[in-house]
């Protein structure tokens, strides 16, 4: 299994940036502890962590005690290189909508398509995306900035 | 739906932050963030683009920059006259907002006008300073560097010449780059309170402001320069100092990572000087017909005249002016060394008299100097070697000049033809010291001596100035007497 590899596996079964990056951080620690006897992580690890890790270590069979640093090294370097679309949302998406927006996402757009959420209250309503240097605003704020001369004489006439 | 582009921070190294996305940012764009921090874009790497970060403030990596729809500009108008403004064109002087009415902005990265918006320099820019408008004159639309040794009288040379424009049509642009923010106080101070404040604009980026202002301070200078220029004004820029801007892009070039050469300055500080300087010129009407006289200042490290930026400005200029400490010492005032000074283009602009006065004035020190070292082995001089020596004496003595004085160039021609005379043939220098001021001014006032002053520049030939001064000798004996 190559590092690119690697983060197709884990990006197939994850929504977020955030979370690839914690199940890549698994899948090291799961090797170190294999091959250093070092403890096993404290951090917290969900059912679907449990699944993939279960999924993912037969194929990891390539990898030694030699080459752990190397491929761990470009495993990062292929991180750096991954561009998360950037959600922007005004209030703090339940889970389950959140699945329901990643299975969206990958169906539209690619499974290897990853999202990093970020919580902007000033938006009021609707999202803004950034993907790839371009950022496309979606939201209310941006609504109601661009029809401000009519809200405020809409709101004027009922003063009136 | 709204679109725009946006990067993230990366990292971030005091002023310099590298930003990622922004996928068609070009060098000079600008970029702000959602607290109005804004960013000058300097670099563009394949995955990152390296932007100076212009206004004070905190930054923190994942921070999101927004590129901006217009360049680095600075807002003008009639109404900075007088002003004292930051390189972004915000006021520090103490006197409020500039009004908006009328207000333009202009790009301070622009590219010099090319040579086709060009014409010959034919005016001379008359500073009221004798030695300059007569020894080393300066033509509008030229750019003379003034290099010199600490404490030598550069600054205050500089602000003579903004002085004696209070009665011109000239603006006057003084940038100061990377001063302390009481040198810049006084200098405002100054200016005022000799009433040259009205027709000058000060650039002040002081050594407490972010490195990027001092960096910008001249393409500030320039682009407000440019402002006046294309309204066909005469415009003179003043950069003190150029050597602290050549520091200060050292500095940035060095937090960036970009390759040290000579004197650890980068690579493309000559075009970052000439790129400048290229902006100064004298303009045919099609494009303003104004002209931008620039007079860069640079003081020497220990008098070390052949060091790299020095011998870089004097390069892309069209003279330069050097001052010494030791001259400054013995009283002379401006305190230029004639023989390392040179103006290349001024000497075009001269009516025929002041170019032949010039050369006999040059001849004369040079010959001076040679008679000199042979008289240190003589106690006996032969009468015409004490003659040029005793001349020499008085033309040196007439060239210095007091502090915020003007004299006007019919005068400055008078006063160094009289070692020529007979009216000064049997004084010495302590005549001349003594009565120079009541020469001046006998040839301001009296009616008699004006006529004169008024037909000086008529002369083809220094005898016949000298013959016409012969005529009222009698009278300039009675008035010294």
């Amino acid at each position: 299994m190559t590092p690119k590899d690697l983060l197709t596996e884990i990006s197939n079964n994850c929504y977020s940036y955030f979370q690839l990056i914690h199940q890549v951080r698994l899948v090291k620690q799961s090797l170190e502890s294999k091959f250093y006897n070092k403890d096993e992580t404290k951090e917290e690890i969900t059912q679907e962590d449990t699944q993939l890790l279960e999924k993912i270590t037969p194929k990891l069979s390539s990898i030694t005690k030699d080459n752990f640093a190397s491929f761990f090294d470009n495993v990062n370097k292929e991180i750096s290189n991954l561009i998360p679309l950037i959600v922007y949302i005004p209030f703090e998406m339940p889970e389950t909508e959140f699945k329901q927006l990643g299975d969206f996402v990958k169906e539209k757009f690619g499974s290897h398509i990853l999202i990093e959420l970020r919580f902007d209250p000033t938006l009021i309503g609707g999202c803004s995306l950034v993907w790839k240097g371009q950022f496309k605003d979606y939201s209310l704020k941006s609504k109601m900035t661009q029809n401000k001369e009519e809200i405020f004489s809409t709101f004027k006439s009922f003063l009136k | 739906m709204t679109t725009q582009e946006v990067g993230y921070v990366i990292e971030n190294k005091n002023f310099l932050v590298y930003l990622d996305g922004l996928p068609t940012i070009k060098v000079n764009d600008m970029v702000q963030n959602e607290e109005g921090l804004r960013g000058w874009v300097y670099s563009i790497y394949p995955d990152k683009v390296e932007v100076l970060i212009i206004d004070e403030g905190k930054l923190s990596p994942g921070q999101l920059f927004r590129k901006l729809d217009h360049k680095l500009t600075v807002p003008v108008s009639e109404a900075i006259l007088g002003r004292a403004i930051n390189p972004l064109g915000v006021p520090i002087d103490g006197k409020g907002p500039i009004p908006q009415a009328g207000l333009k902005l202009l790009e301070l990265e622009r590219e010099a006008p090319g040579v086709k918006s060009r014409q010959f320099i034919t005016n001379q820019f008359v500073t009221g300073i004798t030695f300059i408008d007569t020894i080393m004159p300066i033509g509008r639309g030229q750019r003379e560097l003034v290099v010199g040794d600490a404490h030598s009288g550069k600054t205050d040379f500089l602000i003579d010449i903004i002085v004696n424009q209070k009665s011109t049509n000239v603006i006057c642009i003084y940038a100061s780059i990377g001063k302390q923010t009481v040198t810049v106080r006084n200098i405002i101070d100054s200016l005022t309170t000799n009433k040259a404040i009205t027709n000058t604009i000060i650039i002040a980026a002081s050594s407490s402001d972010p490195l990027p202002q001092v960096f910008l301070a001249p393409k500030t200078a320039f682009a407000i320069a440019e402002y006046f220029q294309q309204k066909g004004r005469d415009v003179l820029v003043i950069l003190d100092d150029v050597g602290v801007h050549a520091r200060t892009y050292r500095e940035i070039a060095l937090l960036s990572g970009k390759n040290p050469g000579r004197e650890g300055y980068p690579g493309d500080i000559f075009y970052q000087h000439s790129h400048i300087f290229e902006r100064a010129g004298n303009f045919k009407a099609e494009y303003g017909g104004g002209s931008i006289t620039a007079l860069p200042m640079i003081e020497l490290n220990l008098t070390d005249l052949v060091s790299f930026i020095p011998t870089n400005l004097m390069s892309m200029t069209d003279g330069h002016l050097l001052f010494k400490q030791t001259l400054h010492n013995i009283g002379l005032n401006p305190a230029i060394d004639i023989d390392l000074s040179v103006s290349r283009v001024g000497r075009q602009t001269q009516q025929e008299i002041q170019v032949r006065l010039s050369s006999k004035i040059r001849e004369l020190l040079a010959h001076a100097r040679n008679l000199e070292t042979v008289s240190r082995f003589s106690s006996l001089l032969p009468k015409e070697t004490k003659l040029i020596l005793n001349q020499k004496e008085m033309v040196e003595e007439l060239l210095s000049q007091d502090p915020l004085t003007n004299i006007p160039i019919p005068i400055q021609l008078i006063l160094i033809t009289l070692p020529f005379t007979t009216f000064l043939a049997d004084q010495d220098v302590n005549f001349v010291k003594k009565n120079k001021t009541t020469i001046i001014n006998a040839f301001i006032n009296d009616y008699d001596l004006s006529s004169l002053v008024n037909n000086v520049l008529k002369f083809k030939t220094i005898e016949e100035l000298i013959a016409a001064l012969e005529k009222v000798s009698p009278k300039l004996k009675t008035i010294c007497a």
